[in-house]
Parts: structure tokens; sequence; C-alpha cells
């Protein structure tokens, strides 16, 4: 079988490791290249983070530091929820690997123009990357076959009522990816928040009982603290979301919508903006996730994380 | 009480004495009615409009709240007792969204005054996008995002049962 070539593009961040743990793991996926968005903590920290990531994982493609903030707005970064290091908890290898000497997108581009066959982009940060892509190097864009993306809301947002914080951050470079045609497979809070991992879970998965089970477990404990205090009762597992869209849509409830981001308001900035009426007339330029099946979800968690020996 | 019934045609000095405003139109006049200090009576608005979902005018927005957002977001925070019984419940009486007009939102209106209990009610937080483009009408509600607004004192009614208990 022919594995999807893909490239990975975050800003880990708990929930993007552990989306990276799924597709290491995956058979059907070919991971080509990294790049790292600022938001779950600053560019350097995430790109630390990054390469202690796929050090753990055994990821072995080019890394490249994305973009040190979004295109226009003030960079913003989530602390609160993950830690001073962005990646806070247990203890993780150093890295073995450097960055290349290139710009996020550059790397993007040249994985882009040397493939024959289309690229997957997984996109669980901030969408600056990808925006400057698209403007820099537009004729690589028939080179990406879709882009999976964790991010939005169609019907509620976190980091303010109306918005989700990846899109929220960077929504200029949002509404070029969200306008660009490109088809994207939309993860946002609809389906992420119902995908909750419950504190026996992460036992299940420490129970695997290898470094990387170990180590996401860990991830979890730390992660589902913030949750908890705010009324979770378990861990709401975003960004793999976007892996199972890729992987086993067939868990999820997809529905193909139009939508559109809101770049000014006075509350809505960073918005996704669904046609649910279909009022527009407008063709969908997203397949959005709005439920999962949560039990299947936890059995693919422990399943790959019994990949790493 | 003295329900009045606002059609946004009449002028804001008729609304002064009302107890009860029932807005069933855009909001242009109450927020007249209650910038002019004509609302002393007035202890409660029921807003017939908005919408904690999607929009019916546009992907965003309900059309009575579209026509007028600034005076819709001066109702919702004018202090009095408002509740927002837009297209969340009023989709429940009609097969779609066209045959959501003004006699169907006074029949609902009046039902929730007189029988609140047949009502699911929530207590949360609703600001009016008056700014911006795709969302600009949108009634933002908090009541599932991690995130709330720090003022959260407006009903939104959210669906009708027929065996009376929904609170």
């Amino acid at each position: 079988m022919r594995k999807i070539p893909l490239i990975l593009d975050g800003d880990p961040g708990h929930d993007d490791a552990i989306a990276w743990m799924l597709c290491r793991a995956s058979d059907k996926l070919s991971i080509r290249a990294v790049t790292t968005e600022s938001g779950n903590q600053t560019i350097e920290k995430t790109t630390y983070n990054a390469r202690r990531v796929c050090t753990l994982l055994g990821i072995d493609a080019p890394i490249a530091m994305g973009a040190p903030h979004p295109l226009s707005a003030a960079p913003v970064t989530a602390g609160n929820i993950h830690g001073t290091s962005g990646l806070d908890g247990p203890a993780l290898p150093e890295p073995v690997m450097d960055t290349v000497d290139l710009a996020g997108w550059e790397l993007m581009a040249n994985v882009l123009a040397q493939s024959e066959e289309p690229v997957t982009i997984l996109a669980t940060g901030a969408l600056t990357n990808v925006a400057l892509l698209l403007k820099n190097r537009p004729e690589v864009k028939e080179k990406i076959g879709r882009i999976s993306l964790m991010g939005g809301g169609l019907s509620h947002g976190n980091w303010t009522p109306a918005a989700e914080f990846n899109l929220l951050i960077d929504a200029e470079a949002a509404d070029i990816v969200f306008r660009s045609g490109i088809p994207l497979l939309m993860s946002g809070l609809d389906v992420t928040e119902r995908a909750l991992v419950l504190p026996e879970d992460f036992e299940a998965i420490r129970r695997v009982d290898n470094s990387v089970a170990r180590t996401v477990a860990d991830w979890l404990d730390f992660f589902f603290r913030f949750h908890r205090d705010i009324g979770y009762t378990g861990a709401p597992l975003h960004d793999p979301v976007a892996v199972v869209a890729l992987l086993h849509p067939e868990i999820l409830t997809m529905k193909e919508l139009y939508v559109e981001i809101e770049t000014g308001g006075k509350w809505c900035r960073g918005a996704t903006v669904g046609d649910f009426g279909g009022i527009t007339g407008k063709a969908p330029n997203v397949t959005a996730a709005l439920d999962i099946d949560r039990a299947a979800f936890v059995r693919l968690l422990i399943e790959a994380a019994a990949f790493y020996a | 009480m003295k329900v009045y019934i606002d059609r946004d045609e009449g002028s804001p000095a008729a609304l002064s004495g009302a107890e009860v405003i029932l807005a069933l139109g855009p909001l242009t006049t109450v927020a007249k009615a209650w910038e002019q200090g004509l609302l002393k009576e007035t202890h409660s608005i029921l807003v017939m409009g908005g919408s904690a979902a999607w929009g019916d005018v546009t992907p965003a927005a309900e059309g009575n709240v579209f026509l007028d957002p600034t005076a819709a977001e001066t109702v919702f925070h004018c202090g009095l007792d408002v509740t927002m019984c837009g297209l969340d419940v009023l989709r429940k009486f009609a097969p779609s969204d066209k045959e959501i007009h003004m006699p169907l939102r006074q029949m609902v209106g009046e039902l929730y005054l007189e029988r609140p209990e047949l009502f699911r009610t929530v207590r949360c937080g609703v600001h009016v996008e008056t700014e911006g483009a795709a969302a600009r009408g949108k009634t933002v509600t908090d009541m599932e995002s991690d995130k709330k607004f720090p003022d959260r004192d407006i009903t939104v009614v959210l669906d009708v049962v027929t065996d009376g208990t929904a609170q």
C-alpha cells in the first residue's frame, strides 16, 4: 500500500504531540517534514518541543522553525494550559536532531515541489506557515492534497466565547487557508471537546508499558489538570482528532459545509461561521467533523501506543 | 401585568408604561425608548429574535438582530430582565425558517409569558456582534464555551417541551 506523504505542522503542545504519536504509529502515513507554529508557547519553545517529541517517537524527517509570530496580529501563547515549556509534565529525551536552516513555509514548499504525489498537511496549530506558503509559493498549492486541521468551532469557541485558539491567534492566516480552495478537513471544538479521554483511559494507555505509552499517559495527566479545573471529566484531545479524520473517518460524523472566518468583529474575531442553512448558496469549502465515537477513539490511542515497543 | 407588543413601527414614547415588552421585530424602537429614559415601568423585555445556533438571513445572524445589531446590544445590556427567545426555539414551531413570521413570534412569546414552565432555558452571557463581516449581527452566547463573558445575566430560551418538565 502506498503511504500518504505528510507534513506535520503544529505547536507542541500535549495534544499536538499525541497527534504526532498517532501519525508515526500508522503504516498509512509517511512523515516528510515537521514545521512549527507559535501558539501553545513561543516559537523557540514549540520548536524545541518538536525536536524532543520527534526524538521520543523516532520521527526521522527534517524539522524547520516556523513563523515567529502571526501574519499581522500580536503573538498569544497558552502557557496556562501547556505549562512554561509548552509541554510540561514528564521528562523528555534531549533532541538528537537540529532544525534545518529554512523557514517553515520554505521547507513545506521544498517537500511539495519534490513530491510526485499530493502531500497532506496536518495542521494542529495556527495556520501561519500554510498561509505564508500560499502567499510566497502559490505554484505549489496544487501539490497539497488536503489539509486536515484542528481549529475553529462551528457552535462555540474556547479562547473567546466565539473563537477557538488556533484560528483566533492568526485569523488572517486562517482566512487565507479557508479561501484557498484546498480540500480542508476541519476538526473543530464541536467534535474535539467530545474526544474526551478519561482518567481510566490514561491508565489503560500507561499499562501498554513502553516509554512512549508512559509519556503519553503523563502528558494526559498534565493536560487534564487545567481542564478538570474548568469542569471537564476528561482531557479533550483536540489535535489527535485531525489525525483520525485522515485515518479513520468512519468513527466521525462529517458534514460538508461552507465556512468563513471572521477577521474583524468586536466579539467574533477568529470565529468559524458555518452556513448550516445553505443561505449563501456557496459550495462547501470544508468537510467538518461534528461528532466522534469516543470509545473507538480511545482504542485507536491504545493501539498506536502499542506500536512503540 | 401590562404587556406591550412592539413591532418596531411606533414611536419610542408608545412604550412608556409597559411593564413587559414583547419585541417581535428589530430593536431600534426599544433601544431608543431605553436611551430616552422611557422604560421606568418596565421590568422585563422578551426579545423574539437572535439565535444561539445559526442565523437565517446570514449564516451567523437572525434577521431582526441583523437589521440593527447596535440596538440589540443596547437592549440586551440595558440592565432589565432580558430574555432571548429566538430561532433556537422558534424553529421548534416552524417547518422552515421562512415560516417564522411575526404572528408565530407573537404566539410563542405569549405562550412563554403565560406558561414559562413549558420551555427549557439557560442563563448565560450574550453579546451582539456589531462589527465585522461574516459574523455581523450574531448573538454570541457563552453557554458552551470554556471562556465566559463577565456578565451572564440573559435568559436564553432553547426548547419547548409538552410534558411540563422543562425546568
